[in-house]
């Protein structure tokens, strides 16, 4: 068969899986609308330099305007030391969004292989793998992450770290129980029966049953991720002033309250707003993707 | 000429109990099996779920390790080879499940199913698209099923897939577990026959493993009589037909819903009273014969106490029955 | 007399893909006393009748056309109130799965004492149950051994006390029956209830059925895909293709002159034990969101000509009793 016409049943094949998947996205509201706020989310945070009508006010202050109620040339008003709140906002996202996507990355990462390992191969790998992740998973992880914050440096790749330590466990519990479920279904024995090493299975045979439910969950953790390290920031770890950070203005702005209720507000919102984007399109994707679990 | 030759193959499996996992007891799957097959024939093990038939396909193919015994491929004792020679010898023994569900990877297309063989001995310097292709046709499926999912197809067509997957590496030995039990009348029809048109072609072996002896009848050379872990008769297939010895074999046939007249008068000849009861657990079978508690014909004394072994009776006809142990000593 | 007649029922399936029209203008008839099969492979609708029958279709069922008649009313008009009152006195049903149809955590005795306590009833408080439940249950009891001893378990004193999981598939299949029967139903419906068993198993509960049959005059409605299960225990087989209904006769007729080319070909892919020969029967399985027009069969029918693309053949009586959808065979 030419290599053209295989090229044409690829692509029609993917065509058709992209069809029906567009179909069920269209059917669900709420999935649309999870969508269309994590683009708006992602676009702020990619290019919030140049979205910010006052980008130098992550680091400028402005003792000559500070806090002015939300008005046309501040949307948001100004805070404490007249920088826009506005463009703090935007920026900050920056900060918050990548440590949410970082932890959950470096989560799947860390968790996954093992959880896998642990499920499929057995023994003391197992028992040595779930122990610990036991452990880790009995600490909260909001705790274990103000621990690990108050010993390091308060930059934005520690407050990343500090989160992972705790969050990994979650990854690894769900990948064992998906190995465990799956491993002694026909297909799996076929590969071992044609003398496949664990190695191929776990990852080749495994691995792609696990994705669904993965994708469901890494999205929905996302915005659970953004909100620990917000408060995380909103108790005085992780990043510190003058880098704009949500948790961080809030905690700032709260004595100011209610007063000056912008201080408060609009960080607050770009946390629900956040948190919720990922929360409905983690949700949507759970019916998309036909995924009964997590 | 023999290809594979099973010597006292057994398979246990442990039962665990208490808070230190201590062995209690041993599920005898497979306990102590014997028989040999000639290439290019197709050796039949009739035995209904719960008799082991299942574990001892799986101990052939090297998805479990033996407790004990050997099995020989081509005069290789596979069992006691290691690492990479033992490797070699997975390619050359397939096997077909069951399930056309849980035989194919949900979430890979059919692409990548039927070529996984391939990757994973690492085969290079073939374009897995073309053999994929090519092994289609041969179970008569076209090219618009390979880049399809295993959700989109029929139970049948599952089947085809899993065979053309069994036969990629091009095989000696196949081993077919209940591979049409599944599928609706019709389309077993075809399966069988496909089957039978690709052991001409490819000069295969089979081990077909079905609780349905009108399918053994279709399919196959030997035939063995499976019950509780234990081979209880071993014939050919006309002369299992035409004179079954033991009485679970009767009661299998005996019980078969025939269709056509000639089939009931052929099955009314067999046996009247039903064993009842149910088939014994493998983790405590029954002390003696351990078809006794549910057989008609069990003698008091000797059936339940002493073991039968599996003894030739007439030429190529073997049983495991004290009747008709009894006739020798006699 | 009759009984049940299914006229002209069409049921159609809602789903994403589409609309499945199913059923399509069943037309089938129980008589009193009589036991028929419903014959088909998987997909053919048979499932569908029973459910439409005991208004256990699925949410994105509908019932588009039809009526089924039994004792004279038609049952698919009436309200649910009525149609359960109806169901629970008249009807009783014998399903797949033994252990799926038992509560794991009630015993034998207290389940089918339920049965014997509630047949016919469509509403009870708690407190009314609770109470009926203590004064009947001492009386109720030497029934439900009766039962137990019609469909012949040994130890039925002992099953009484078991929870389903302590009892083999068998074993549970029996106790449905019993169930099933103590209803005093005049109407069984049996799914496939022998599926899941083995064959010598099997091979009894068919007797079991037969001599109760016999014995106390059952009518049954029993569905299956295997032939062989249908000669056993009906008296009549309806044989469906595709939604349809293609061929009626006796039990006997039917297997030894068979007249539909779809039932010829059934009878020809099954495997014998008497002949080594067998011949599948070509083409593929149904589209039931675009079935084929005329007669659902013709695209796999050897001697199918225009008329059969054209025109959907109707149920005719070719000779007494034997009743075939085909524009070919004309008896």
């Amino acid at each position: 068969m030419g290599i053209q016409r295989r090229r044409k049943l690829a692509y029609e094949a993917r065509m058709r899986d992209l069809k029906i998947m567009l179909r069920k996205i269209r059917r669900s509201p709420t999935t649309i609308a999870g969508l269309v706020m994590v683009f708006i989310v992602i676009i702020i945070t990619v290019f919030g330099e140049y979205i910010a009508p006052y980008p130098e006010d992550a680091y400028k202050i402005h003792p000559e305007r500070v806090f002015r109620p939300p008005s046309w040339q501040h949307l948001f008003g100004t805070d404490e030391v007249g920088r826009d709140v506005l463009s703090r906002v935007i920026i900050g996202a920056k900060v918050s969004v990548t440590i949410g996507l970082g932890v959950v990355l470096l989560s799947i990462l860390i968790g996954i292989p093992l959880g896998l390992i642990a499920g499929y191969v057995g023994g003391w790998l197992e028992v040595i793998i779930m122990r610990i992740t036991d452990i880790f998973l009995s600490i909260p992880t909001i705790i274990l992450a103000l621990a690990i914050s108050a010993m390091v440096a308060p930059t934005l790749e520690n407050a990343m770290f500090a989160l992972t330590i705790g969050w990994w466990p979650w990854y690894s519990r769900l990948a064992y129980g998906l190995a465990k479920s799956i491993k002694n279904n026909d297909y799996i024995l076929i590969a071992k029966s044609y003398g496949a090493g664990p190695l191929y299975i776990v990852f080749r045979e495994i691995l792609p049953n696990i994705l669904p439910i993965l994708a469901v969950k890494a999205t929905l953790d996302i915005g659970y991720a953004i909100l620990a390290e917000a408060i995380l920031g909103f108790l005085g770890f992780g990043v510190r002033p003058p880098t704009p950070e949500w948790g961080t203005m809030l905690s700032q702005g709260k004595i100011h309250m209610p007063e000056k209720w912008w201080l408060v507000t609009f960080p607050g919102a770009a946390i629900f707003f956040t948190v919720m984007a990922f929360n409905l399109l983690g949700d949507g994707l759970r019916d998309v993707l036909d995924v009964s679990e997590y | 000429m023999e290809i594979l030759r099973v010597v006292n193959l057994k398979k246990y499996f442990p039962i665990l109990a208490g808070v230190f996992n201590r062995v209690v007891g041993w599920v005898r799957a497979v306990d102590n099996i014997s028989f040999s097959v000639d290439e290019r024939t197709t050796f039949a093990i009739a035995g209904e779920s719960g008799c082991g038939k299942t574990t001892l396909a799986k101990t052939i193919v090297g998805i479990y390790e033996p407790t004990g015994g050997s099995i020989y491929f081509r005069g290789i004792d596979i069992t006691r080879l290691k690492g990479k020679k033992a490797f070699e010898y997975r390619r050359r023994i397939s096997i077909v499940f069951q399930d056309p569900i849980s035989s194919l990877n949900p979430r890979k297309r059919i692409i990548d199913i039927v070529t996984a063989p391939l990757i994973i001995h690492k085969v290079k310097n073939v374009d897995k698209a073309e053999m994929a292709t090519k092994m289609l046709e041969l179970v008569g499926l076209d090219e618009t099923f390979l880049y399809r999912y295993p959700h989109e197809l029929s139970g049948g067509q599952r089947q085809r897939v899993a065979i053309a997957r069994a036969l990629i590496l091009n095989p000696e030995l196949v081993v077919l577990d209940e591979p049409t039990s599944a599928l609706d009348v019709s389309v077993q029809a075809k399966i069988l026959q496909l089957l039978k048109e690709l052991q001409e072609k490819f000069k295969l072996t089979y081990i077909l493993i079905t609780h349905d002896l009108s399918v053994i009848k279709y399919m196959a050379d030997k035939v063995a009589v499976m019950y509780a872990g234990k081979f209880v008769e071993l014939a050919s297939k006309d002369e299992l037909f035409n004179n079954p010895l033991h009485p679970y074999t009767k009661a299998l046939l005996a019980s078969i819903p025939v269709i056509t007249s000639e089939e009931k008068k052929y099955v009314s000849k067999f046996m009247t009273k039903l064993p009842g009861g149910e088939p014994p657990r493998l983790s405590n079978p029954p002390p003696g014969c351990r078809f006794h508690p549910r057989c008609p014909y069990a003698i008091n004394g000797i059936c339940n106490k002493v073991e039968p072994k599996l003894q030739e009776i007439s030429k190529n006809h073997f049983v495991a029955c004290h009747l008709y142990q009894k006739l020798i000593i006699d | 007399m009759t009984l049940l007649r299914i006229k002209d029922l069409c049921v159609h399936y809602i789903t994403v893909d589409g609309v499945a029209k199913v059923l399509n203008e069943v037309n089938l008839d129980v008589n009193e006393g009589e036991s028929i099969a419903l014959v088909g492979e998987s997909g053919c609708g048979k499932t569908t009748v029973l459910r439409t029958i005991l208004g256990i279709l699925p949410e994105n069922a509908r019932i588009v056309k039809g009526k089924i008649i039994f004792k004279g009313v038609n049952i698919l008009s009436l309200s649910r109130e009525e149609f359960y009152k109806l169901k629970g006195s008249e009807f009783a049903y014998i399903p797949q799965e033994p252990i799926t149809a038992l509560n794991l955590f009630y015993t034998i005795g207290d389940q089918f004492t339920d049965v014997l306590l509630l047949k016919g009833t469509t509403k009870i408080n708690l407190l009314k149950y609770l109470k009926l439940k203590r004064e009947l249950y001492p009386k109720l009891g030497p029934e439900v051994i009766k039962y137990l001893k019609i469909v012949k378990i040994p130890e039925p004193e002992r099953v009484v006390k078991s929870y389903p999981f302590q009892l083999s598939g068998g074993m549970l299949q029996r106790v449905l029956i019993a169930m099933a029967i103590a209803k005093k139903p005049s109407l069984l419906l049996a799914d496939e209830p022998t599926t899941a068993l083995d064959v010598i198993t099997q091979k009894e509960i068919l007797d079991l059925l037969k001599s109760l049959k016999r014995e106390l005059g059952i009518s049954m409605m029993y569905v299956t895909h295997n032939l062989g299960v249908a000669k056993e225990v009906s008296d009549r087989i309806v044989v469906m293709y595709g939604g349809e209904v293609i061929e009626i006769a006796s039990t006997e007729e039917l297997l030894e002159q068979p007249l539909h080319p779809y039932t010829k070909g059934l009878i020809g892919a099954i495997p014998k034990l008497t002949i080594t020969e067998l011949k599948p029967i070509e083409g593929g399985v149904i589209d039931y969101y675009n079935p084929p027009p005329g007669c659902r069969f013709h695209p796999r029918c050897p001697l199918a000509t225009e008329i059969c693309k054209l025109k959907r053949p109707s149920l005719i009586e070719v000779s007494k009793g034997h009743l075939i959808a085909c524009h070919r065979i004309k008896g």
